[in-house]
């Protein structure tokens, strides 16, 4: 893992889940529907299950999947974003309320 | 994956397959069909999958490669396991607020049933699915945690037979939300007399705790987990779900279970024929190899109360009136007795109206049920 100041994520601890075949089932405090990961969803979820920053989870994932590695930096930007806006994901660096 | 497919006719231990994925994972568990079944054949799987609540173990038994699919079968198989886990998923935040609301208000609770084994007895929640929230709630704030519950919008679905009958003798009341969501809320296992028998404070004096979301709640230890599925397999239904089975083989299969220590509270609470039959039962539909348990379970003789008790759960006679009838044998005292018989004949008007047109027609009923409990089979 590479070490820099961008903020460090991880799942917020009332995420109800559930894994499986079918990928990852999520429920959050703020949401109404539960939300299903696919693809590379899983994969970016159970690495979240420990602080991680922008640049880890795209080292982690360049490694595994083909895609330039500006792709892969775009892409996971964008899931983090929308798991942070869904209260899915909190800064690891912030107290839990 | 396979693209050939065998007949709906191939020899299997059940008509759908239903039981193989059912015992999916269980040591000594039936072997899966050679090749993927045709169409019809699948069809009927994937419904008694459904209806039996084993739809996650038959997506796992496929994914893991234990039990052939087409493409399309696995395809259709994981999409439906997802709709059952986006399910839980929704009930368990029903049961964490309702857990809260009982919290707030100092009232104790376990959580009985699907997400408690799920989480505790499963190697993956995702392989037990559930359809409501069960909890049960400390006879003396009983009424408490109904008034808590129905004041955040739930409804009772049947009325209580008399005032006060639930704290004192009832199994509990289902409570259904506004989203259609219910929640069973239970006073102890079973109505009827193996309801009666069990020990409720013992029940309340041990825990075991597991995580929901980031916090903990409580369920029964494990050896109370136990005799509670062979409660739910042996008397909950007339034709129990095999989901209710697999619990059973879950944690008898279990090396952290002190089965001898579940055996001794099922002997306490006169309700060892409970767990022998439903040990016994769940073997057979599930074609597991027998145990030690299984061999204790085959060779149990229920005494007089028990037999008698059981026929009241079994057979065509089967129904509330008579394991209602047959719990005045389990009422401790003439004065338990006596208040036990005035409040299920001389019930709530809403109630007999519901049930049963009249008093004269539930008298009439009660007597039915009474002579049917005494009859040999």
């Amino acid at each position: 893992m590479t070490h820099d100041d961008s903020p460090r994520w991880i799942h917020s601890e009332d995420v109800l889940t559930r894994s499986g075949p079918f990928g990852v089932v999520l429920l959050g405090r703020q949401s109404s529907e539960p939300v299903t990961l696919t693809r590379t969803g899983p994969a970016v979820w159970d690495l979240l299950a420990h602080p991680r920053s922008l640049d880890d989870l795209t080292e982690a994932l360049a490694e595994r999947h083909e895609g330039s590695r500006s792709d892969v930096r775009r892409d996971v930007a964008s899931f983090l974003d929308e798991l942070a806006r869904t209260g899915l994901i909190r800064r690891a660096d912030r107290v839990a309320t | 994956m396979s693209g050939t497919t065998a007949s709906a006719t191939s020899p299997t231990t059940d008509a759908t397959h239903v039981a193989v994925p059912a015992a999916y994972g269980l040591p000594g568990a039936p072997s899966a069909p050679a090749e993927p079944l045709d169409d019809p054949a699948w069809t009927a799987l994937t419904d008694a999958a459904t209806r039996e609540r084993v739809t996650p173990l038959l997506a796992s038994a496929v994914a893991a490669g234990a039990f052939p699919a087409t493409d399309r079968q696995y395809g259709a198989i994981v999409r439906a396991h997802e709709r059952s886990m986006r399910t839980c998923v929704a009930l368990e935040r029903t049961l964490g607020d309702a857990a809260t609301t009982l919290e707030h208000a100092g009232v104790a609770y376990r959580v009985v049933k699907g997400p408690a084994v799920a989480h505790l007895d499963y190697p993956n929640p995702s392989l037990r699915a559930f359809g409501d929230i069960d909890l049960l709630v400390a006879a003396e704030r009983y009424d408490d945690a109904l008034t808590l519950l129905t004041d955040r919008g739930g409804r009772r679905r049947y009325p209580e037979v008399r005032p006060g009958f639930d704290r004192r003798f009832g199994k509990g009341a289902c409570l259904v939300l506004a989203d259609g969501t219910e929640i069973d809320v239970h006073r102890t296992f079973v109505a009827g007399p193996f309801g009666l028998t069990v020990d409720l404070d013992a029940l309340f004096a041990t825990d075991e705790q597991f995580t929901l979301g980031g916090r903990s709640l409580p369920a029964l230890c494990r050896e109370h987990r136990f005799v509670h599925a062979c409660f739910h397999a042996a008397l909950g239904d007339a034709a129990p779900r095999l989901s209710a089975q697999r619990d059973v083989a879950q944690l008898a299969l279990d090396d952290r279970t002190d089965v001898a220590g579940a055996l001794e509270a099922a002997r306490a609470w006169r309700s060892d024929a409970v767990v022998a039959r439903a040990v016994t039962t769940t073997w057979s539909r599930l074609g597991l190899q027998p145990t030690p348990l299984v061999r204790w379970a085959l060779a149990h003789q229920p005494d007089r109360f028990q037999a008698r008790a059981l026929r009241a759960y079994s057979g065509p006679g089967r129904s509330y009136a008579t394991q209602t009838a047959a719990g005045l044998a389990a009422v401790d005292g003439l004065a338990g007795k006596a208040a036990y018989l005035r409040a299920v004949l001389v019930a709530d008007r809403d109630h007999v109206r519901r049930h049963d047109g009249g008093y004269v027609r539930r008298l009439r009923r009660g007597w039915q049920a009474l002579r049917a409990t005494r009859t040999t089979r």
